[in-house]
């Protein structure tokens, strides 16, 4: 344990930006997790005495078009915009890795079979994909997570086989089943585990990317719906504003929800940098 | 030659299966509706007799299989259904909006490139230098930012502040009519007639958005470009051109960068494919009458036809990108000979 703190201790003196990447990280989640209690102001409640208001000492962000507070309302939108990003993200890993595993362990038709569903999906153009089926299943949040999902799938699936069919033949796997172990037990406890790394660096720039779907997706209407406080939604309601010089209603979730994206790149860079020093850039 | 056709063609043969495929989802999509497809299709306003009409008209009532087949029948015959937002059948729609939404991918494209691969390239030639710096954080500020954000930023900035572009309103402002339609694209059909007020009318509604969309894709192509090139550079046979005495440039372009073109081409299909999504969002900003903003619009209004007219569009011309970025490939790449 101690070795293991040393080690990442390490790592981080040698890059300080993986300290910056990391402690943003955490500024968003303790956001996601008590931002509804430290907001100043109740985020959906419209007071149009204030309406339009630019950034002040009492509105940081300053007041949206019915004169909701933008800061309270960046700020609890976290939690929803996270939440879609790690369930969608959590889902696509599961079944990709298991997939991509399954396709690179046993090869054969498994793999051609899978292989194909890949080429398939990566045949679409992925944010047009998640359109049509959102349209297609309801247009709900769930069914936001469900696209977001389908279409990260893929790159799951290649990372994983890719990592364990290179794995499959050597002396260790062998070893597992010459001592008796099951083909699936050798393929979940003694390859997967050596696939983590490189997954963990996909996890999180994917993290990222479903990030920018999620909103990109509400941003046109679908998904979490409006009186709801979320930063694509938040967007889509400033653009009119951005013409007539209301700036604020855009500027604030537009950085928030870039800077979200860009943390977990940065973390996504920095993971990489740890695993595979071969591929530093 | 003979060997450079006959991997095309086996390129091509492995396209049908994934057509195929494409197909079939976008068939899976129109069905997996919640509830009676026949009553989505038919439209918000109909009423019993119409749904009755739709139904059959689509074949709703018969077998799975049989309805595949009937939708296939249709596809082949360029039916893709009616929209009821706009009462025009969706084939239609789609033909007559894509021209703009070419027009400004390829401009974006276009200016990306441009400015990515030199980008790429020197910073490749100077690692570490302050151009690989600017190099590494454009890529990493390209890749994180929301381009529907991107896009209102440069109205606020440009339109707003510095009052230099028109309005986001789309193709054209009021004071013009667009072109006689000849490729769609107004740009060149503004040129076609002559028209440089025109031209220069429909350039300046384009800029914008062709910016935004080249934020966007510079940053792939900047990292690609980088990558493929310190590769390249590194190589044995830049070296030896490098110790016989070829000038620098022709050693850069020549030698080294035509073999990093080689990646740059297979990145370009992924590219194509975020810029595709992209273009969605670029369109709902800045008005664009694109099929993105037609498939925005339907959307809302859940008019199912036009969506999956819109889906099948988007991935059969992804396919087919895909498919020239292949044989573009093919052509070029020095080891495929007789």
């Amino acid at each position: 344990m101690k070795n293991w703190l040393q080690h990442t201790l390490y790592i981080f003196s040698e890059n300080p930006v993986s300290i910056f990447a990391v402690l943003l990280f955490l500024f968003y989640v303790s956001m996601a997790l008590v931002g509804h209690w430290l907001v100043p102001y109740d985020p959906y409640l419209t007071n149009t005495d204030v309406a339009l208001q630019p950034p002040s000492v009492n509105h940081w962000f300053g007041t949206d078009h019915l004169g909701r507070d933008v800061l309270s309302r960046v700020v609890v939108a976290t939690r929803i915009d996270l939440g879609i990003a790690f369930s969608a993200v959590a889902l696509s890993a599961v079944i990709g890795c298991s997939l991509g595993s399954i396709a690179g362990y046993f090869g054969g038709w498994t793999d051609q079979i899978i292989g194909r569903f890949t080429d398939i999906v990566m045949a679409f153009p992925l944010f047009v994909l998640a359109m049509g089926l959102v349209a297609a299943m309801g247009n709900t949040v769930e069914n936001i997570i469900y696209a977001t999902a389908l279409i990260n799938i893929p790159f799951y699936i290649r990372v994983s086989r890719s990592e364990v069919s290179v794995r499959r033949n050597l002396p260790y796997v062998q070893a597992a089943l010459q001592s008796g172990n099951s083909h699936f037990r050798a393929l979940a406890m003694h390859i997967f585990p050596n696939t983590l790394p490189p997954l963990m660096v996909q996890l999180s720039l994917n993290s990222g990317w479903a990030i920018l779907n999620a909103a990109g997706l509400s941003f046109i209407g679908l998904g979490v719906k409006p009186p709801e406080a979320e930063w694509g939604i938040m967007v889509a309601e400033g653009a009119n504003y951005m013409i007539s010089g209301e700036w604020w209603l855009v500027l604030f979730p537009g950085l928030v929800l870039m800077m979200a994206v860009f943390c977990f790149n940065l973390l996504g860079d920095s993971l990489r940098d740890m695993v595979d020093p071969l591929r530093r850039t | 030659m003979k060997n450079k056709l006959r991997l095309i063609g086996q390129r091509l043969l492995l396209a049908i299966p994934v057509v195929f495929g494409v197909v079939v989802i976008s068939f899976l999509l129109t069905r997996a509706l919640p509830g009676d497809p026949a009553v989505y299709f038919a439209g918000a306003m109909a009423d019993e007799q119409s749904i009755q009409q739709t139904r059959e008209k689509m074949g709703l009532d018969k077998s799975l299989p049989l309805q595949f087949a009937a939708y296939i029948d249709r596809l082949i015959e360029g039916d893709l259904g009616v929209s009821h937002n706009t009462g025009q059948s969706v084939l239609f729609e789609l033909k007559s909006r894509l021209p703009a939404s070419l027009e400004l991918t390829l401009i974006g494209l276009g200016l990306a490139l441009t400015i990515a691969v030199p980008l790429g390239i020197l910073a490749a030639m100077n690692p570490n230098s302050w151009i690989d710096h600017l190099c590494r954080l454009l890529v990493t500020a390209g890749v994180s930012m929301p381009i529907f954000f991107t896009g209102l930023f440069l109205v606020f900035i440009f339109y707003y502040l510095l009052q230099v572009a028109p309005a986001p309103i789309g193709r054209l402002n009021f004071l013009f009519l667009p072109p006689p339609h000849v490729t769609g694209f107004y740009l060149i059909d503004a040129l076609l007639v002559s028209d440089w007020a025109l031209f220069r009318a429909a350039l300046h509604q384009i800029m914008l958005p062709a910016i935004t969309l080249a934020i966007f894709a510079l940053a792939p192509i900047a990292r690609m470009t980088r990558g493929a090139m310190l590769v390249s550079l590194g190589s044995e046979y830049v070296k030896a051109a490098t110790a016989n005495g070829l000038p620098k440039k022709k050693v850069i372009l020549i030698y080294a960068f035509k073999n990093a073109a080689l990646p740059l081409l297979t990145t370009l299909g992924m590219v194509f494919s975020f810029l595709l999504g992209a273009n969605v969002l670029v369109e709902k900003v800045f008005a664009w009458p694109g099929i993105g903003s037609f498939a925005i619009e339907a959307l809302v209004a859940s008019d199912y036809a036009a969506v999956q007219g819109f889906v099948l569009t988007m991935a059969l011309l992804f396919i087919f990108i895909n498919l020239l970025l292949d044989i573009i490939y093919t052509f070029i790449d020095p080891r495929v000979s007789d």
